[in-house]
């Protein structure tokens, strides 16, 4: 059995997670670790699945930062229970290609073994986030698909 | 019509919920004014994070009545809950993290949509004083208006000469 989770550990792999750096990233990692963020990965390249210490560490060293520089977390709340930890966050970082500051809420679940991470599960005001992205308001009511060209020919 | 109660209401590693959060899940779960008055402490503070201008079900509430108001009577305007999956729960004496996916089906058009929320709840003596969510809001959003999202096209304001002749 697992010894408890301490929050001096959750704090210390929020903060290497929050610095991006592999090399201080890597060490809290199990080898089988399992990250997923949810997002619309089209439009945030960095939402999605990834498995294993490689794609998360390639994720936190390329991913993120081809989008957002700078990211910082503000932590707003934390659960501690067993091996898991629930955290709350406020992030903020720059857009790349804009310069934008970005502001947004998250949520991560995470699940540590022997005080590595096997498992990360991470939600986010998605919506805020893509709007903050484009620079814009989005008209959600708006159909996509009422955009597509309608002059195709029939072959 | 109310959500189908699970009334184990045990998380994804078959940990039943101690009875002071069933009991608050129970009551948010049915919708009853009376049940969650009876769990709501009369300072509660109530945030859904999302995009309050295109449902209004989003953002902040004060107070018992304003959060009744919007389980009970507005949430339901736009969504039957028919069930809550608790993936993990988390606690921490009075302070509880919950993990888990909502599905409902929208009552205008009778879609069924399923997201995964993160809720963040403190209670005070028994009784919810404080609730957040956290939720992939641009999928929800998506499943709600039943088409994919284009982020090119911008929210109109309203034109300036509507309000010319006030």
């Amino acid at each position: 059995m697992d010894e408890p989770l301490s929050r001096s550990t959750v704090e210390a792999f929020y903060a290497a997670y929050a610095s991006r750096d592999p090399i201080r990233v890597a060490p809290f990692l199990a080898d089988d670790v399992e990250w997923h963020l949810a997002g619309p990965v089209d439009l945030i390249p960095f939402c999605g699945y990834r498995r294993g210490r490689e794609a998360v560490i390639d994720y936190l060293a390329r991913g993120v930062p081809s989008v957002f520089a700078g990211m910082r977390f503000e932590l707003d709340d934390l659960v501690i229970e067993g091996s898991r930890a629930g955290l709350f966050s406020k992030v903020s970082a720059v857009q790349n290609t804009s310069g934008r500051v970005i502001h947004y809420r998250c949520a991560h679940f995470i699940t540590f073994r022997a005080g590595k991470v096997v498992s990360l599960q991470g939600l986010s005001d998605t919506f805020d986030m893509v709007e903050q992205v484009v620079g814009h308001r989005i008209d959600a009511y708006h159909d996509a698909q009422s955009t597509m060209p309608t002059d195709l020919v029939t072959v | 019509m109310n959500a189908t109660l699970d009334h184990n209401f045990a998380d994804a590693t078959g940990r039943v919920l101690p009875p002071w959060l069933a009991t608050y899940y129970r009551a948010y779960l049915s919708r009853d004014a009376k049940a969650l008055a009876a769990v709501l402490h009369e300072d509660v503070e109530w945030c859904i994070r999302g995009p309050v201008d295109q449902f209004d079900f989003y953002g902040v509430r004060r107070g018992r009545e304003a959060v009744i108001e919007l389980v009970a009577r507005i949430i339901p305007c736009y969504l039957h809950l028919t069930a809550f999956t608790f993936d993990a729960v988390l606690i921490e004496g009075e302070h509880a993290a919950v993990y888990g996916r909502l599905r409902a089906r929208q009552r205008d058009t009778g879609r069924l949509i399923c997201f995964r929320v993160a809720q963040n709840l403190r209670f005070r003596g028994g009784k919810l004083i404080s609730f957040s969510v956290i939720s992939d809001t641009f999928d929800a959003v998506e499943q709600m208006v039943g088409h994919p999202i284009d982020v090119t096209r911008e929210m109109q304001s309203v034109p300036e000469d509507m309000f010319s002749e006030l």
